[in-house]
C-alpha cells in the first residue's frame, strides 16, 4: 500500500515537474517582448525573409530567400550596404534542369580561394529526393555559376553550414526527420539526435552528436574553435577542432533565447538571429507573429564574454529572425518568412 | 466518482497558483541579456538614489540613504558634478531625514518657487519633509514635516499643488521581515491616498504594493507602477481629486518608480526584471539584483509602445529603482548600489505610430481597454 502511494506520487511530481520544464521551453509564460532598437531601420524586403545571410565583403550581403516546408524554389538575394540599402537577386547560370534544385533554401556559407581570389558559395536546399548543397561560384558581376550538388547518405534535416576549405564544411543536423508531421514529433519528444558532420570534400562523417535540434554553425577567425547554436536546448556551444578536423566540445553558454544563424563580424564577435518566444515561433496553426531578437556575443579568446541584445521587436517591424551580422556602423537581420531590417547601429560597447 | 473528479480539480487549481507564483517570482530566467543606449559612467557609487526627478536648469534631484541616513543629492547635467545639497533650518529631531524614499518637486506657477516632497522612514511613522529649492548656490530650505494616521510603509507621491498630493502606500508593515512575508503573501493592502494639505484620505485601494506614482504633463492623469502585479495603471483625476481607472496594462517587469518627459509624455520607468532576486529574504541568497530601464512612449495618455532603453544582470548596475531622460542624457537610479549617466546614442522619436496601430498586431495587453 505504501509502496503503491510511493509511485504514484513520484510519477505524478515528475508528470508536474516534465510539464514545468516544457511550459519553460515553450516560454508559455511570455506574452511579448519589449522593443529595443539602436538606430534608424528600414525594411529592405517585406515578402519573404531571408533564412540565412553573410557578409562577403564591401558591404555586400548574400542572403538565401523563400525557404517554405513545402519545398518551393527560392532564391539567392543580395544587399548592398554600401549603396542605398539596394536589393538585387542573383541570376544563376549553367544552373541544372534537375525537379527540387534551389528548393527550400536554408543555411549559407561562403569560402574564398586565397590562391585564385575566386568566392564560392554553399546554399543548404530541401529537394525531396534529399538533402543537397547547392555549390556556387559567385562572379565579380553578382551572378552565379552552378558548379555541382553535393549529397550524401548521412544528410538528414540538415540546417546550417561553414566551410573550411573548398568543398569541405562543418554541416549541423537539426532533426532526423524530414517529414513536417515526424518532424514536429521529433521537437515534441526531446530526443537528442541532432548533431554536427564534417563533409571532407567526398562524404560526410559525424563528428559530434547527441545535440538537441542544433541550428546555425560558424567559426571563429582563427578557425580554430567552431560554434554552434543549439536551437533546442537554447544554448550556444564552442568546439574544439583537431587536426583531423574532429570536434570536442569545450564551452557551453546558456542564452535563455533560441538562438538560429551565426554570423562572426571582424572583431570576432558573434551576431545571432534569435526567437525570444518559442511557442510563437513554432506554432503551426494559429498564425502568431513571433517577435525578432538579435544578439551580440562579445567573444574573449574564443569564449563568451557578455550577451548584448542589439535589437528586438514584438513582430510588427522584424518577425520570427534568423540571422543577422554586422559590418562598419549597420546591422542586417533576417528572418524566416516575413521582412529583412537594416538598422544603423548608433553606440556598440567596446 | 465524484470525489476523483474533485481531487482532480482542486490538484489542478493548486497546480495553477503554483505555476503562476513561479511566474511571477521570474523563476526561470536565468540572467538577463545586456542592452546599453551608449557609454555609462557611475555618478554615485557608494549607494543608490532610490528615487529622482529633473527640476529644470540642468539639475536633477536624486534621494539617497534608503535603509540608513539620507541626503538629497543634485547631478548637474550641464557639468557632470554631483553635490550633496545643505539643508537650512533642518529640526533637531532625531530620525530626521532617515531613510528617504520617493520624492517629487512642484512649482507654483505664480512665484516660480519649487517646492520638494520626500518620503522618509523615521522609527516610529513616516513622514513626508517639505523643502524650498533655494538658489545660487542650490540647497534646501525645511518648510515643514507632514504626518498622518493613515501612513504605513508609504513608497512614492505626486505633487499637484502646494502641500497637496497622491501617495501610494506600498505595505501595511514597517518591519523588514514582516514587509517581506507580506509581500510574497500577495495580500492587496496596497492603496492610494490623497493628502488635501490637511488630512489623507483613500482614493484607491485593493493594489498590491504599488510603487511608483506620477502625473502626465497634463495634469488629467495619474500613473501608478503596481509593483506587485507588474502593472501600469492610469486613473483619470476628477474635480474633487477623486480617482477613476481608465486603463491597466501588463508589463510583466517589477516596475518601481515612474518620470514623466514634460515635453514628450513619455514615461522613464526604473525596473526589477527578476522578482526572486529582488525579494532576497534576508539577504539570505546574496545575489545581485537584475536592473531594467524601460521608455514608454505614450499618445494621448495611453501607451503605444514600451522599449527597453537599459538592461543589466545586476554586475554593472543593480536595482534599478527610478530614470529620467534629460539633455541626451539617462540618468538612472537604483535601490542600494549606485547611480549612473548614460549617454543615449539614439532614441526612436515619440509620437511615432508604427506603420499600423493595429490592435491584432500589437499585442493585447498594449491596448488600452
Amino acid at each position: 500500500m505504501f509502496s503503491s502511494f510511493f509511485v504514484t506520487v513520484s510519477l505524478f511530481a515528475s508528470g508536474i515537474y516534465y510539464v514545468i520544464q516544457y511550459r519553460a521551453w515553450l516560454d508559455l509564460d511570455k506574452e511579448n517582448v519589449l522593443n529595443v532598437v539602436p538606430g534608424n531601420c528600414k525594411a529592405v524586403l517585406e515578402d519573404g525573409g531571408s533564412e540565412d545571410l553573410t557578409h562577403v565583403g564591401d558591404g555586400i550581403i548574400l542572403m538565401s530567400t523563400g525557404f517554405a516546408f513545402d519545398g518551393s524554389k527560392g532564391q539567392i538575394k543580395a544587399v548592398d550596404l554600401n549603396n542605398g540599402d539596394k536589393v538585387m537577386t542573383l541570376n544563376i547560370s549553367n544552373a541544372p534542369t534537375k525537379a527540387g534544385f534551389l528548393a527550400a533554401p536554408h543555411g549559407i556559407t561562403t569560402w574564398r580561394d586565397t590562391d585564385t581570389d575566386e568566392l564560392f558559395l554553399y546554399v543548404l536546399c530541401h529537394p525531396a529526393s534529399g538533402d543537397s548543397v547547392e555549390v556556387f561560384k559567385v562572379e565579380k558581376s553578382l551572378t552565379l555559376t552552378y558548379i555541382k550538388s553535393i549529397t550524401d547518405s548521412n544528410f538528414d534535416f540538415m540546417n546550417d553550414l561553414v566551410a573550411v576549405g573548398k568543398d569541405k564544411f562543418y554541416i549541423t543536423r537539426f532533426s532526423r526527420y524530414r517529414d513536417f508531421y515526424k518532424y514536429n514529433m521529433e521537437i515534441f519528444s526531446g530526443r537528442r539526435y541532432g548533431g554536427i558532420l564534417y563533409y571532407d570534400g567526398k562524404r560526410a562523417r559525424e563528428v559530434a552528436s547527441g545535440y538537441y535540434l542544433p541550428n546555425g554553425i560558424n567559426i571563429s577567425p582563427d578557425k580554430r574553435v567552431v560554434y554552434v547554436a543549439e536551437w533546442g536546448t537554447k544554448t550556444l556551444k564552442g568546439f574544439k577542432r583537431d587536426r583531423s578536423n574532429n570536434l570536442m566540445e569545450i564551452w557551453s553558454k546558456y542564452t535563455g533565447t533560441g538562438i538560429d544563424n551565426i554570423e562572426v563580424d571582424e572583431d570576432g564577435d558573434l551576431w545571432i538571429g534569435s526567437h525570444p518566444i518559442t511557442y510563437k515561433v513554432i506554432d503551426p496553426t494559429l498564425s502568431l507573429l513571433p517577435p525578432g531578437q538579435v544578439i551580440r556575443v562579445k567573444m574573449d579568446n574564443n569564449a563568451v564574454s557578455d550577451i548584448e541584445i542589439i535589437y528586438q521587436d514584438d513582430g510588427t517591424n522584424c518577425a520570427g529572425s534568423t540571422a543577422a551580422t554586422y559590418v562598419a556602423g549597420k546591422m542586417i537581420v533576417g528572418t524566416v518568412r516575413e521582412q529583412t531590417v537594416v538598422c544603423e547601429v548608433k553606440y556598440l560597447s567596446k | 466518482m465524484f470525489g476523483f473528479i474533485t481531487k482532480i480539480v482542486v490538484l489542478g487549481v493548486a497546480l495553477h497558483y503554483i505555476i503562476e507564483y513561479r511566474d511571477w517570482l521570474e523563476w526561470e530566467i536565468d540572467s538577463m541579456l545586456s542592452v546599453k543606449p551608449g557609454p555609462c559612467r557611475y555618478i554615485i557609487e557608494d549607494g543608490g538614489s532610490e528615487d529622482l526627478t529633473y527640476i529644470d536648469d540642468n539639475i536633477v534631484l536624486l534621494s539617497t540613504g534608503i535603509g540608513s541616513v539620507g541626503a538629497i543629492k543634485a547631478y548637474n547635467t550641464s557639468n557632470g558634478m554631483v553635490e550633496t545639497l545643505s539643508i537650512k533650518e533642518a529640526p533637531q529631531k532625531k530620525d530626521f531625514l532617515r531613510s528617504p524614499h520617493g520624492l517629487s518637486a512642484w512649482k507654483n506657477p505664480k512665484t516660480g518657487e519649487t517646492f520638494l516632497y520626500i518620503i522618509t522612514h523615521p522609527e516610529t511613522a513616516d513622514s513626508v519633509e517639505v523643502f524650498q529649492v533655494m538658489y545660487s548656490p542650490l540647497s534646501l530650505k525645511y518648510i515643514r514635516s507632514i504626518t498622518d494616521s493613515n501612513f504605513r510603509f508609504m513608497n512614492d507621491l505626486v505633487v499637484v499643488d502646494r502641500d497637496k498630493f497622491y501617495i501610494t502606500k506600498f505595505s501595511h508593515y514597517r518591519d523588514h521581515l514582516k514587509q517581506q512575508l507580506e509581500i510574497l503573501s500577495k495580500w492587496k493592502s496596497g492603496k492610494i491616498y490623497f493628502y488635501d494639505g490637511y488630512k489623507a484620505r483613500e482614493v484607491v485601494s485593493g493594489l498590491t504594493n504599488p510603487n511608483g506614482i506620477n502625473i502626465s504633463p497634463d495634469k488629467r492623469v495619474i500613473y501608478m507602477a503596481e509593483w506587485g502585479s507588474k502593472h501600469l495603471v492610469a486613473y483619470r483625476r476628477e474635480s474633487t481629486n477623486n480617482l477613476v481607472e481608465i486603463w491597466n496594462t501588463d508589463v510583466d517587469t517589477g516596475i518601481d518608480n515612474i518620470e514623466v518627459d514634460s515635453v514628450t509624455g513619455d514615461l522613464w520607468i526604473g525596473s526589477h526584471p527578476i522578482t526572486w532576486r529582488t525579494l532576497d529574504l534576508l539577504n539570505l541568497l546574496n545575489v545581485n539584483h537584475a536592473s531594467q530601464v524601460l521608455r514608454v512612449k505614450m499618445v494621448d495618455n495611453a501607451i503605444s509602445e514600451v522599449e527597453e532603453i537599459l538592461s543589466d544582470d545586476g554586475d554593472f548596475v543593480a536595482g534599478t529603482s527610478a530614470a529620467t531622460y534629460v539633455n541626451g542624457e539617462l540618468i538612472v537610479g537604483t535601490v542600494f548600489k549606485q547611480a549612473l549617466a548614460c549617454n543615449v546614442t539614439y532614441l526612436s522619436s515619440s509620437r511615432e505610430t508604427r506603420g499600423h496601430v493595429d490592435s491584432e498586431v500589437l499585442p493585447n495587453s498594449y491596448v488600452p481597454k
